[in-house]
């Protein structure tokens, strides 16, 4: 019997969470922050709860001197400092470790990729993996061409339309590319041996357990989805605040900027999924679908008034917490004359029935007061004037606020009357916290993407056609802002950004939440 | 931190509950109401250990009735806690209204239970025996509950009985999720046969098994006795899965000789009981498979760890020995999220139907 054909009398359908299947993993970079910090420790975190396929190995693969010894001890140390869960169990470790090893070569070395292709076929002899590959870019993007040349080249890569029932598959680090043009490029060249099947575009926000509850909360709660439209709706501002800054990322960051470091994908996911129609079914496909539909219906900014719907700030010296902070031109690695913001604030507007007219805020910034990430829809106000209204009483509109992080909830901003003869109308918030509902630490991020990639399941993951779409729109405002320079500082460190933002909401009589 | 009182009035349970909580200053959030059932002191216990893992794991309300069975006097008694327990998120707080009650004051349970849930919250109930004997909670209360689960401990000759019992049981109440804790302690054994035997190969070799020698845990715990309903369970869903007939079964003191059928091939299974102190009782510590062809599995688990190592070997060759997750699904959080919220899967009812066929 083909084995494509084997239905298992045995397997638990009803119960069985997605089947990671067997494979070697393969990490590109692995000496890297990212292995150590985030993979590793997520691999662990699988296999201490037996989420981790039965038959599996990991390949670190990078150009410093290691040997298999040396990197589980590294990766040990990694583990011991980042696993959401601790301690380390020690007879865990020992079985979890004996899965790791470490392959040193240089990414444009042939002899190192064939050295590779060898290894692997031991390790599928040993652990009956299959043939499956799961190679994960954790490198800079610069060299994604051509590690992916190179794995074809070896025969690395399987074609997916073979029936020998093997896979592989590429996990790819954002960014993908650095604006509409070179993600093209980089799309084609891939697509010379890739599938798009075998693409997995990571956007480890869309790993977090809040942000996958947007679509429960959206379309498991009728109630919500009656109003979510421009009937009822006034704006929808999503922020995501950073008190931090750039650390020791001056070099990279002076590439990127927070354009494209974090809207262009981290936020641009979150307005998909604020914004898009209900799937037709619970699948990659039809969610992937929806989401593109709705990155294609925001209008784009005309070039002529970017200045108008699009805001760049760079913070000068400032206090965080109480303490004082240099400006970002004093940072290691910045330029003394940089013009690359550390905040980004855009208006937009999506054009189609449900949200023709309602203004999306979306602000991201670095050395802010306070790290949040939020959803915040503002509702219309009462019509026609409330009731209330007439006796002089103010109302402040219904609010409902998803917290990403941190204090990951929901809270609904809402009307009540104060106790009292002639007391006033004041708002309260309903307020659900998952820390107290579901106190333990859901699992991370990268450990579900992981999963659900040697699943196969790519919903979780980008598409070709939404990072397209997202570059398309925010193409042009880099290129603006790449030509022009700004006046910058224009904000201090510990402020909400520059005054540009608050006029650019002022303009239509609205003003960013005070989180 | 935990905050109490004793012996109070019906009346004032949730005035009570309120005074503790505000002492607390606890955050207010509750997942589901526990109704919980004990009628012996072995009960008792066991069930205070999992509700004791439950509040420490989610919010919630449990009302946790002791049945004293032999108590002579009228005795209906109500204590209060509520406890806030640190978690690796934020703190979790759950009220625990303990109600101990004579035979018969049982009859006015249900009306004290009606009146203190929690309400729009999903009811589960935790049952310290065979749900099918109780005739004043269940019928009064579980049309409005959403799970049902139980421990319990029938004898071997009455497992047959026991089976077509809770068969009626669950067509009675239709929307009630059956949950039996000995289901849940071999989840890990079923997936670790599921994954040995996944390919045509492997699962022919296992149709044309010569002998199987499954290994339990003999040993008393403080709880509970050992029971033969794991292993009752774990052949049951072999039978029903793999289309299996036990013939008949033989007991000694060394073992249990049970004959199978399966087309027209007979064998035996081996059941060997053996002592290990650290484990509950009745728990599945290995299995030996003895195949066609001198092919073997060993399926042991792996000491003080949660994986199984298995080794494979016929005639001619012999398999790298790979290890295989074995959840420890006796603690902690998987545990608990097994109890509440894992689906109901569809081969238990199967398996009650093979178990009822037991000669």
């Amino acid at each position: 019997m083909d084995r494509k054909q084997f239905v298992n009398p045995l397997s638990d359908l009803s119960s069985a969470s997605k089947t990671a299947e067997p494979c070697v993993m393969v990490i590109f970079g692995a000496t890297g922050d990212l292995t150590s910090r985030r993979l590793v420790p997520a691999l662990y975190n699988l296999a201490r709860d037996g989420q981790l396929p039965a038959h599996f190995a990991c390949v670190g693969f990078a150009r410093r001197d290691k040997n298999h010894e040396i990197f589980r001890k590294e990766m040990r140390n990694g583990v011991e400092r980042f696993s959401r869960v601790q301690p380390v169990d020690d007879t865990l470790w020992d079985a979890f470790s004996s899965q790791l090893f470490y392959h040193r070569s240089e990414f444009h070395d042939d002899a190192g990729y064939e050295a590779l292709k060898a290894f692997l076929n031991d390790l599928d002899q040993q652990f009956d993996t299959k043939g499956n590959r799961l190679f994960y870019l954790s490198t800079q993007p610069s060299y994604f061409p051509e590690i992916i040349q190179k794995l074809s080249q070896h025969q690395l890569l399987s074609d997916p339309k073979q029936t020998n029932g093997r896979w592989s598959r590429v996990i790819i680090e954002k960014p993908f590319g650095h604006d509409l043009q070179s993600a093209e490029a980089l799309q084609q060249h891939i697509s010379q041996y890739l599938d798009e099947s075998q693409i997995y575009r990571i956007d480890h926000w869309l790993g977090k357990e809040t942000v996958q509850n947007l679509l429960v909360f959206r379309f498991c709660n009728p109630i919500f989805e009656s109003v979510w439209n421009n009937r009822y709706i006034d704006h929808v501002q999503i922020t995501v605040s950073e008190d931090i800054g750039i650390g020791t990322r001056g070099h990279f960051f002076e590439e990127e900027g927070m354009l494209r470091d974090i809207v262009q994908n981290h936020v641009m996911q979150l307005l998909s999924l604020v914004a898009m129609e209900p799937p037709t079914r619970l699948n990659a496909q039809a969610i992937h679908d929806e989401k593109v539909k709705v990155l294609e219906s925001i209008r784009p900014i005309p070039i002529n008034e970017i200045d108008k719907h699009a805001v760049r700030g760079q913070y000068g010296p400032g206090y965080i917490n109480g303490s004082s902070v240099c400006g970002y031109r004093d940072e290691n690695d910045v330029s003394p004359e940089s013009n690359i913001e550390t905040y980004a604030a855009l208006e937009l507007y999506i054009d189609n029935w449900r949200w023709a007219g309602v203004p999306f805020y979306l602000r991201a910034g670095k050395r802010l007061p306070k790290r949040t990430t939020e959803i915040a829809v503002t509702f219309r106000e009462a019509p026609g004037g409330c009731l209330y209204q007439e006796n002089g009483q103010t109302l402040d509109p219904n609010v409902l606020v998803i917290r990403i992080q941190p204090n990951e909830g929901i809270s609904f901003k809402m009307n009540c009357k104060v106790p009292g003869i002639n007391s006033p109308i004041q708002s309260v918030n309903m307020d659900f916290r998952y820390d107290s509902y579901f106190g333990i630490s859901p699992p991370e991020a990268y450990e579900r993407l992981i999963c659900d990639c040697m699943a196969g399941d790519g919903t979780l993951f980008a598409r070709i056609d939404e990072v397209m779409a997202s570059w398309k729109l925010l193409t042009p405002v880099l290129d603006r802002w790449a030509e022009t320079r700004a006046d910058f500082p224009n904000y201090q460190a510990g402020s909400w950004g520059p005054k540009a933002a608050d006029e650019m909401l002022a303009r239509q009589g609205k003003r960013w939440r005070l989180i | 931190m935990k905050e109490h009182c004793e012996d109070i009035q019906i009346a004032d349970i949730e005035k009570e509950l309120e005074r503790l909580k505000a002492i607390q200053k606890s955050p207010s959030a509750c997942l589901f109401n526990l109704v919980a059932f004990a009628n012996t002191s072995r009960q008792m216990d066991s069930l205070s250990a999992i509700i004791q893992k439950t509040m420490g794991q989610f919010p919630c309300r449990v009302l946790f009735i002791k049945h004293h069975k032999q108590m002579k006097e009228p005795l209906l008694r109500i204590d209060l806690v509520h406890a806030t327990e640190k978690s690796n998120g934020g703190p979790i707080a759950g009220d625990l209204i303990t109600i101990e009650v004579s035979c018969d004051q049982l009859k006015r349970i249900p009306f004290i239970l009606l009146s203190h849930i929690v309400s729009d919250l999903p009811i589960h109930l935790l049952w310290g025996e065979d749900p099918a004997k109780d005739e004043v909670i269940l019928p009064s209360i579980g049309h409005f509950c959403t799970r049902l689960i139980f421990d319990t401990d029938p004898k071997v000759d009455s497992l047959p009985a026991f089976s077509s019992q809770l068969l009626q049981t669950m067509q009675r109440y239709p929307n009630l999720e059956f949950v039996d804790i000995n289901w849940i302690w071999i989840t890990g054994w079923r997936d670790v046969l599921s994954q040995v035997f996944d390919s045509p190969g492997a699962l022919q070799n296992l149709q044309r098994c010569d002998s199987i020698d499954i290994f339990y845990n003999q040993h008393e715990g403080a709880f509970s006795k050992p029971t033969y309903l794991q292993i009752a369970y774990l052949l049951g869903w072999l039978s029903s899965r793999l289309k299996w007939e036990i013939l008949s079964y033989e007991s000694s003191d060394s073992a249990t000789k049970c004959l199978c059928k399966n087309g027209s091939k007979e064998f035996v299974i081996n059941l060997i009981p053996q002592t290990h102190t650290h484990l509950y009782p009745g728990t599945i510590v290995g299995m030996d498979l003895n195949c066609e062809e001198n092919c073997q599995y060993s399926i042991f688990p792996l000491a003080d760890s949660a994986k199984v190592v298995v080794h494979i070997s016929t005639n001619t060759t012999c398999q790298l020995p790979f290890m295989l997750p074995l959840p420890c699904l006796k603690k902690g959080l998987p545990y608990i999220r097994e109890l509440f919220f894992s689906p109901i899967s569809t081969q238990y009812q199967p398996t009650l139907q093979a178990i009822q066929q037991l000669p």
